[in-house]
């Protein structure tokens, strides 16, 4: 499997680790029903088959986070995306929101 | 009471020494030189000052910054992209013997600045079999048509952290990997390079590292 890497370029897989599901956020620790929610976060995960959004970090080449949407079933990549411009995105949509 | 003479040593002292070595060719097909006259240090820009510390470094060196993998170049002193935001700063023969320390001072507030001069082995490589050795262990394509002068990348060989840069059209590669494992690279290429045989030139700038570093003596007190 290759990435392509926004800023390296193409590259093999044995340049990145994985991390995993990059769609969880963290549940907030005051809310209600936090407990089941932080289980639920830490350990229960989907198995989904078809398009999912994951987290590699390219540990030998830029260093960057990185989020790859990828099709589990045929490893086909669509999407790869800085992470911190996700969450940067993120921060300014929960701003706009108020 | 005892005195202990420190003395300073290049990564790869011990082992390329400078001599012919491998096959028999009749012209060694991999030229290489260990470059111990290189300040380096890393260069992370501060968030939100990115612009100010491109036109700080502008201004200073002359240089843009690169962004992207590529190395940008002006009178000795180099900047090479190894990631977002961050370069690798260098100065040929110590352009300025506080090379390090000039650049803290100009980008301060605008880039955290690391000192790197003593961490990495540089080794630069040329020869008409240059591209084939590294063909043996660099898993990307350095192809004149994919890779060509001023473009760096940061990739492993044999498991080594390595960053190489392509520096001119004869060509030269300058390999980088962190000192510690200057060794374990050194058994990679040495052995990759064989065939073709391979001559080790010793370093021809002047102003070698070791040279700026005094031996430091030092009394221990056996009380």
């Amino acid at each position: 499997m290759r990435i392509i890497c926004p800023y390296c370029g193409e590259r093999g897989n044995e340049e990145f680790s994985y991390l995993g599901d990059a769609s969880l956020l963290r549940p907030d620790p005051a809310g209600a029903g936090a407990m089941h929610a932080f289980a639920d976060y830490v350990y229960l995960r989907d198995n989904p088959r078809g398009s999912h959004r994951e987290f590699w970090y390219h540990a030998a080449g830029c260093r960057s986070w990185l989020i790859v949407t990828r099709n589990t079933s045929t490893h086909d990549i669509t999407r790869v995306e800085f992470a911190c411009d996700v969450a940067a995105a993120r921060m300014a949509s929960f701003e706009d929101e108020g | 009471m005892a005195d202990l003479a420190l003395q300073a040593r290049t990564p790869l002292q011990d082992l390329a020494r400078p001599g012919r070595f491998g096959a028999a060719t009749a012209k060694p097909g991999l030229l290489i030189e260990e470059r111990t006259d290189l300040a380096l240090a890393t260069v992370m820009a501060r968030r939100g000052r990115e612009h100010d510390l491109n036109r700080a470094v502008a201004a200073a060196y002359g240089i843009d910054l690169p962004h992207g993998p590529h190395v940008a170049a002006k009178d000795g002193v180099s900047f090479a992209g190894i990631g977002v935001q961050r370069w690798l700063a260098a100065a040929e023969g110590l352009v300025e013997a506080d090379f390090v320390d000039r650049l803290r001072q100009r980008l301060a507030g605008l880039a955290s600045i690391a000192e790197q001069t003593d961490g990495w082995a540089v080794l630069r490589l040329r020869g008409d079999r240059v591209r084939d050795v590294l063909a043996k262990g660099i898993p990307i394509d350095l192809h004149p048509s994919r890779f060509a002068t001023g473009d760096v990348a940061l990739t492993v060989v044999a498991h080594i952290g390595v960053q190489i840069a392509q520096l001119d059209d004869r060509p030269t590669f300058q390999l980088m990997a962190f000192r510690s494992l200057a060794a374990s690279l050194w058994s990679w290429l040495s052995k990759s390079a064989a065939e073709f045989g391979y001559e080790i030139v010793p370093s021809g700038s002047p102003g070698r590292r070791t040279d700026r570093i005094t031996t430091t003596k030092r009394s221990i007190n056996s009380d």
